[in-house]
């Protein structure tokens, strides 16, 4: 059993306009993109995550279906869910997702009340510290 | 609570070898059964689940159930009941059902035929009949009775039955019961079997109901109470299955050993199958104990 500290956590925005299995579907998705659940690791059952997040297990299975589809996870007959292995992306599908976390980066660093320039120049420190 | 157990064990047990006693047996096992699981579930009431925060979202985490009950407890109580099930099936697999007013079903059997005569076995009047018109070592005797009886090998009959054992067990624990439909050993069999398997099939499906069901919430305090709910609740469930299955395995081996006379043994094998039945006793007294104390011990809140 997991503690509380070490399990990854999802949760709904119940004020957002988006759909709950969208919410589901992009925490998952951001979750596996970013390796913390790593190549392998089991989701939970579809009852169970619905049950804890006081959805229908439909809403659920729909979020799972979907990431199916996008590759993310494999759905093994008695195996249960499982993160799928990690393919090299396209050039094409790299440059969307880049796009993707510099739009939410902007919109943030904006809301902050941060100059552009700022913001880049804070990319650019971040990159210089962070070994590649 | 524990107080609410105990009394369902003790009314269980009770009601169990009085009904075991002066029928209807049949309904020994499941009284058993019965009693204890009203105790869990009027005890489970006094133990409500911590309240659930709503909206504090989910844990990526697979709960499954051998993370809650312990695996080897668990495995202890499918083999005990496995044992049970298949040791009441051999016992009736070994015999011949003859139901009531009628013909029942033929068997072999060394005789002098052809004769009719009616005898009484177990304390009910029992006619048969060879139907060869010449003597023969192979003529087919029929039982007619005015009750449906369970005829097993008692070997002055001279009927081929695989085991004395069964022939032992059934002539000395059912002496004077009659083989009425539905009472002695065969209803007491079959109420074992049917309530052992249903508590089998039943408690896998509580348990995973259990593990999966909603956490109560998220944060460190409240995950701690669920944790213990689950894990007590998960616990209560395996050892209400494990006193429903081990009772009655302790009950049937102490019942099989008491009809045993070594004194009329003739070799080896008889005192092997003593030992053997010996060492299922104790097993199952022990495993019904260490499931009582589980179910008496004072619930985690």
């Amino acid at each position: 059993m997991s503690t509380q500290d070490d399990v990854p956590r999802i949760a709904l925005e119940p004020a957002s306009t988006t759909p709950p299995y969208e919410q589901v579907r992009r925490q998952l998705a951001e979750l596996i993109e970013t390796a913390v659940l790593p190549e392998g690791a089991r989701l939970p059952p579809v009852r169970q995550l619905a049950g804890d997040l006081e959805l229908a297990a439909g809403t659920v299975a729909r979020a799972y279906s979907e990431l199916e589809s996008a590759g993310l996870v494999q759905t093994r007959r008695g195996g249960g869910t499982v993160v799928a292995p990690r393919r090299a992306l396209t050039p094409e599908e790299l440059q969307a997702r880049l796009a993707e976390r510099a739009r939410q980066y902007v919109t943030d660093t904006r809301r902050l009340g941060a100059a552009d320039g700022d913001a880049l120049a804070a990319v650019r420190r971040q990159q210089a510290a962070s070994p590649a | 609570m524990a107080v609410v157990r105990l009394v369902g064990l003790v009314v269980g047990v009770a009601a169990g070898l009085v009904l075991g006693r002066t029928g209807p047996t049949g309904a020994a096992a499941p009284a058993i059964a019965g009693a204890v699981v009203i105790a869990v579930l009027v005890s489970e009431l006094g133990r409500p689940r911590p309240e659930r925060q709503h909206g504090s979202g989910a844990a990526l985490e697979v709960r499954r159930v051998r993370d809650y009950a312990r695996p080897a407890v668990a495995w202890g109580v499918v083999i005990g009941g496995l044992v049970l099930v298949a040791e009441l099936a051999w016992l009736l697999a070994a015999g011949t059902w003859v139901p009531r007013d009628g013909v029942g079903t033929a068997w072999h059997s060394p005789g002098t035929g052809p004769a009719s005569e009616t005898v009484e076995l177990n304390g009910m009047p029992f006619r048969y009949e060879t139907l060869c018109a010449e003597p023969t070592e192979d003529a087919r005797f029929t039982g007619r009775s005015d009750t449906g009886f369970y005829l097993v090998s008692d070997g002055d009959w001279g009927m081929e039955l695989p085991s004395d054992l069964v022939a032992s067990v059934c002539r000395g624990w059912v002496s004077g019961q009659g083989w009425a439909e539905g009472e002695g050993v065969v209803g007491a069999a079959f109420g074992t079997m049917a309530t052992a398997a249903l508590a089998l099939l039943v408690a896998p499906l509580v348990l995973r109901a259990t593990v999966r069901a909603p956490r109560a919430g998220a944060d460190e305090q409240t995950r701690e109470r669920d944790e213990r709910w689950r894990r007590g609740s998960a616990g209560t469930v395996v050892a209400t299955a494990g006193w429903i299955v081990f009772v009655p395995l302790a009950v049937w081996n102490i019942a099989l050993l008491l009809v045993e006379d070594p004194a009329s043994f003739t070799g080896p094998a008889e005192y092997v199958r003593l030992a053997m039945l010996a060492l299922l006793a104790a097993a199952a007294v022990i495993g019904a104990s260490a499931h009582a104390v589980a179910l008496t011990r004072a619930p985690d809140r």
